[in-house]
């Protein structure tokens, strides 16, 4: 006993043995989470995408795990042997540095030119490749952890301690990468996973493999700095930093530095042109622009241009990354400009600063996360900072030099009528932007005679912004194509709870990428009725189907698979929501799942002694799913979304407690598998349904897919 | 075990099949269409289009790598012949042409379709399209004479996707333009056959050929086409005595190799002659190449110097602001055209002549 680890000790009330079996549990969740997170995040950046894709890659690394949990009933029952729980836990984590080399090596594999965005099939292989084996050894782990759980609710001891680890590991994932890349966190967590397991094992190849990785760790930044420099060859990778919000990379090339957020390219240090075109056109907009608001475009060089204007007395830069705007010029150079480190949607609902004009140039809304800004309920924010009816709002957008594509028409068409629903007046001026200009007053104009005795009077003309490209701006031929593009009685109105914008930059995402999704979103937007109406037969086929395999326990498996794809797909309507509301969006998603995951532990801890009814328990969740969907439209407190949040994620542990106290079989295969597939198909659900339908319509589909629980309960009961 | 979850897969395919079941498709009526010319009748309804480089092999009912010429039961028609995409007047510095007419105005027209699918496009919105996804004017040749005459424009242009594509249309409006005294010009990557091009360039007064990198490797890594094709059209145009200028897109990490500027400026000279303009564009992220920084002007600036040192006398810089945007003669060094943009400051050109010291400065100025 004297040499014992210390874990261990800790476990003594249930057996030495049953000790080192809660930490093996644990520490699988712990990876688990860290993994997936590092991995999909790195995916992300290394091929970029959307909230579609993120929506593809979790699903895809659920599926993966599922499938290796089917998989891993050969190593389960006899063959189920701390040893080999011990060997698969190694492996994963020798695994997941490996993964993450790959990315960035298949990535280089299948793109032809430095910069080219991947097309769909290519980052749909990228990422099959990437997770499979990781998730493989993952999902294996589920069913040889359940044969060294005991005999008694096995499954359900296995799964709960793997969820108390997912707690931990988004905790140490978000407490880190404020000062540690993705590379670093995950060599740190895996010389920390081996550590406890050398502890509570007592083997001595877990010491041998920490050790391994803290010297990895010592070598890892200058690693990863090495690996993305690949990203960005021939231009030369200066710097790199992590913060909660994504990656900021510089690089040089040519005397010219360039910045990529996240992987994207977002600005370029030589921005002469197109700064002084959209500087020029908005502040000829009012008469008197003292006070001027920029969102975003923080490195697009605007600010330098309009601080140039003598009529200009002070810049709000709002910015919410502190490493992007350190690298604007101005940044503690510029008396006139002061820069605001805070999340646009916030600021706009806590400042009482007033502005005359509001220029907004941010990337296109291709994310959720983008799309907040560019809603009706954002709009009316800003409107209450506008100084007086005088106050100009304007909206850069993408557009097409010559040509308004069809995508790209629905993209301004849905932000212009957005404006529109909100301002008396709105114009496009097609500059290097199309910018979407509104006031209340009529001053704004597009004319380009105007705009000419404008720029004269207020000595506004610059070595680019000039007559001749007010002339080519606004000559009839492209105001009248970009009028024609935007108008229509048709157009949609992008809100928080529909995002139309949002939906109009996908469908243009995939044009680019070759896959014209425009006509089949069109489609299922118009025949929604019949859509849901099938979602809804097929989900009777599959309760008629469950019925005919209760026996072997499809009934369980129906509601195992239902409640992970409800919990997921509210999770993600509540963060959707919530992220619309508050911004905050990356605090929200780390806080949202660490609360979800506690959640679901108190409801599993707690499920096996609540006296009440599976059925019951159904019908007390799709009530409160109900009341939540009727109280989606009303502005409430951010603590109901945190508390509704943690209530889901109770109802969903204890339901699935009671259905992992069921399940028969000794390997947990027939909870797990329809878990993760569950969690799966909720991905895809909620990254296709939230563009397509808005929020309202996904939580009535989840409340309909947990109805038919109580039919096949009532019926097979 | 997996045939518990048989029913996940069926209703999975119930859907993949109920959304199939939606897709619609399109027919073309053949009485609507333009015959296309230059192609060769093959066995079994087949057809070859003769007017690229490309020379596609179409079965009935197949369309051209273009996207925009169909073989329709054994004949060749042009789907876009009238239905231009896209319609404006911009200044002629725009396109770019630094030697003809400066500051006048031009009204340009595009079809949709490309014969080269390059993944930098900066006009990938039409040249990316297919007839039957985009919304088209319809606008017959005569019609796009009368809007130029109509809206002042001394030139017509046949520009943002590639004109060869849409050969038929452009050549109809620029034998009506000819006939009423506007000029056309075709800026155009250059790939196009022989025997089209000099029937073209009967009627046409100047070609900006746009070079995609100078190597036959970038040609065939980054588009659908071959350089050689290029630079034979760019001979011919000299041949068929059209004022021509080059431009080339300068890529950053791909064709801006210095060797590359020096090769291209040395063919230049001794092909098409020292006083032909050359333009090093500066790119800028669209289409799929949207992760690629702008091109850094000290790039282009490389550029041009390299080009001047090998003899070029007219080498420009677009898309960013430098003394590169200026026009100096080749004889005395002083400005003799300042831009600003698209502003033509000041000009100092009499008679085709640089108004300081006499010397003949090429291109066409009235």
């Amino acid at each position: 006993m004297a040499n014992a680890p210390f874990a261990a000790n800790l476990f003594m009330a249930s057996g030495n043995r049953m000790g080192v079996n809660i930490i093996i549990f644990i520490v699988t969740g712990i990876f688990s989470m860290l993994s997936q997170t590092v991995l999909v995040r790195e995916l992300m950046m290394e091929i970029g995408g959307n909230e579609i894709i993120f929506s593809v890659f979790l699903s895809l690394w659920m599926l993966l795990t599922g499938l290796g949990a089917a998989a891993g009933r050969f190593f389960s029952g006899k063959h189920g042997t701390m040893r080999t729980a011990l060997i698969l836990i190694t492996v994963m984590i020798m695994l997941a540095p490996v993964q993450f080399l790959g990315i960035r090596l298949l990535a280089f594999a299948f793109s032809p030119m430095a910069g080219l965005m991947a097309n769909i099939p290519v980052i749909f292989i990228i990422a099959l490749i990437i997770l499979f084996p990781g998730c493989l050894v993952s999902g294996m782990l589920f069913p040889v952890n359940c044969s060294i759980a005991g005999e008694e609710s096995r499954t359900r001891r296995v799964y709960l301690y793997e969820c108390l680890g997912m707690v931990f590991g988004g905790i140490i994932f978000f407490s880190l990468v404020p000062f540690a890349g993705n590379f670093q966190i995950l060599i740190f967590s895996a010389a920390a996973c081996f550590v406890i397991l050398f502890i509570a094992s007592g083997k001595r190849v877990f010491t041998a493999a920490a050790l391994l990785f803290i010297v990895l760790s010592i070598f890892s930044e200058k690693i990863s700095f090495a690996v993305y420099s690949t990203r960005y060859s021939p231009d030369k990778l200066v710097a790199t930093s992590d913060s909660r919000y994504g990656r900021l990379d510089i690089t040089e090339y040519g005397g010219q530095e360039n910045y990529y957020w996240s992987g994207a390219l977002i600005a370029s240090s030589n921005n002469h042109n197109y700064a002084q075109e959209i500087a020029g056109f908005v502040t000829l907009q009012h008469s008197a622009p003292s006070n001027i608001l920029l969102v975003g475009g923080t490195l697009s060089g605007v600010l330098e241009e309009i601080a140039k204007d003598t009529r200009v007395k002070k810049i709000d830069q709002l910015e919410i990354e502190p490493g992007i705007a350190s690298q604007n010029p101005s940044f503690g150079r510029e008396a006139k400009a002061r820069f605001i480190l805070d999340d646009p949607v916030r600021f706009m609902r806590e400042s009482s600063e007033k502005y005359d004009v509001i220029l907004m140039d941010m990337p296109d809304p291709s994310t959720i996360q983008l799309n907040r800004f560019y809603t009706t309920e954002f709009f009316r924010l800003a409107k209450a900072h506008l100084s007086s009816d005088k106050g100009v709002f304007a909206v850069a957008v993408s557009k097409g030099e010559n040509f308004m594509l069809p995508e790209l028409a629905e993209l301004n068409k849905t932000v212009y009528s957005t404006i529109n629903s909100v301002f008396h007046s709105a114009i496009i001026v097609p500059a290097a932007k199309n910018i979407i200009i509104s006031n209340n007053n009529g001053y704004i104009t597009n004319s380009a005679a105007e705009l000419t005795k404008r720029m004269t009077e207020y000595k506004k003309e610059g070595d680019w912004f000039n007559t001749a490209l007010i002339l080519n701006t606004c000559n009839s031929f492209r105001i009248d194509t970009m009028m024609q593009a935007v108008s229509g009685l048709d157009a949609g109105v992008n809100r928080n709870s529909d995002p139309q914008t949002y939906l109009a930059a996908i469908s243009l995402w995939s044009k680019k990428l070759g896959s014209n999704i425009s006509g089949m979103t069109v489609m299922l937007k118009e025949n929604r009725t019949i859509v849901f109406s099938t979602g809804f037969f097929m989900m009777l086929v599959i309760a008629f189907v469950a019925g005919r395999f209760r026996r072997s326990g499809f009934g369980t498996a129906y509601g195992v698979f239902s409640v992970s794809l409800a919990s997921f797909v509210l999770q993600m309507v509540l963060l959707y929501i919530f992220q619309m509301r508050f911004g905050i969006a990356y605090f929200a998603i780390a806080a949202f799942t660490v609360s979800f995951m506690a959640g679901l532990t108190t409801g599993f801890i707690s499920g096996p002694k609540l006296k009440l009814g599976t059925k019951t328990l159904f019908l007390a969740a799709i009530v409160i799913i109900l009341l939540f969907g009727l109280s989606a439209d009303i502005d409430l407190s951010a603590a109901f979304y945190f508390i509704t949040n943690i209530l889901i994620a109770c109802f969903a542990g204890v339901i699935l407690s009671r259905f992992a106290g069921n399940s028969s079989d000794d390997s947990g295969i027939s909870f797990y598998f329809p878990d993760m597939l569950g969690a799966a198909f909720g991905g895809i659900i909620a990254g296709a349904m939230i563009p397509l339908y808005g929020t309202l319509p996904c939580i009535y589909f989840i409340a309909a897919l947990l109805s038919v629980n109580i039919i096949l309960r009532t019926t097979y009961r | 075990m997996f045939r518990q979850y048989l029913p996940f897969t069926l209703a999975l395919v119930c859907f993949l099949l109920y959304l199939a079941l939606f897709a619609g498709g399109s027919s073309d009526d053949v009485q609507l269409l333009r015959e296309g010319m230059y192609y060769e009748k093959l066995s079994g309804k087949a057809a070859q289009c003769g007017l690229c480089p490309h020379n596609c092999k179409l079965g009935d009912g197949q369309t051209g790598l273009c996207r925009v010429r169909k073989n329709i039961g054994g004949r060749l028609f042009s789907l876009v012949y009238n239905k231009p995409v896209s319609m404006n007047v911009d200044p002629v510095e725009k396109k770019p042409f630094f030697h003809f007419l400066p500051g006048s105005q031009v009204f340009s027209i595009a079809t949709v379709g490309c014969n080269l699918s390059c993944s930098f496009c900066q006009n990938w919105e039409i040249s990316q399209s297919s007839p039957e996804s985009t919304k088209a004017y319809d606008v017959t040749a005569q019609q796009v004479v009368d809007l130029a005459l109509k809206n002042g424009a001394k030139n017509i242009a046949f520009t943002y996707t590639e004109p060869t594509v849409y050969y038929e249309y452009m050549l109809d409006i620029a034998k009506l333009a000819k006939k009423n005294g506007i000029k056309t010009m075709m800026i155009t990557c250059g790939y196009i056959n022989e025997k089209p091009f000099r029937e073209l360039a009967k009627y046409l007064d100047a070609i900006d050929i746009d070079l995609k990198g100078f190597t036959g490797e970038f040609y065939s890594k980054y588009t659908t086409g071959s350089l050689e094709p290029v630079l034979k059209t760019a001979k011919l145009a000299k041949e068929e005595k059209l004022h021509a200028e080059i431009t080339y897109l300068v890529i950053p990490g791909t064709d801006d190799k210095p060797e590359n500027f020096k090769k291209l400026a040395k063919w230049i000279r001794e092909n098409l002659g020292a006083d032909t303009p050359l333009h090093f564009l500066r790119f800028f992220p669209k289409f799929k190449l949207t992760n690629r920084p702008p091109t850094p002007v000290e790039t282009l600036e490389t550029a041009r110097k390299i080009a001047i040192t090998e003899g070029l006398k007219f080498v420009y810089i677009g898309n960013a602001q430098s003394e590169g945007e200026d026009t100096y003669c080749p004889k005395c060094g002083k400005k003799i055209i300042d831009r600003s943009g698209y502003n033509i400051n000041s000009m100092n050109i009499k008679d085709g002549k640089c108004s300081f010291c006499g010397e003949p400065v090429h291109g066409v100025w009235k």
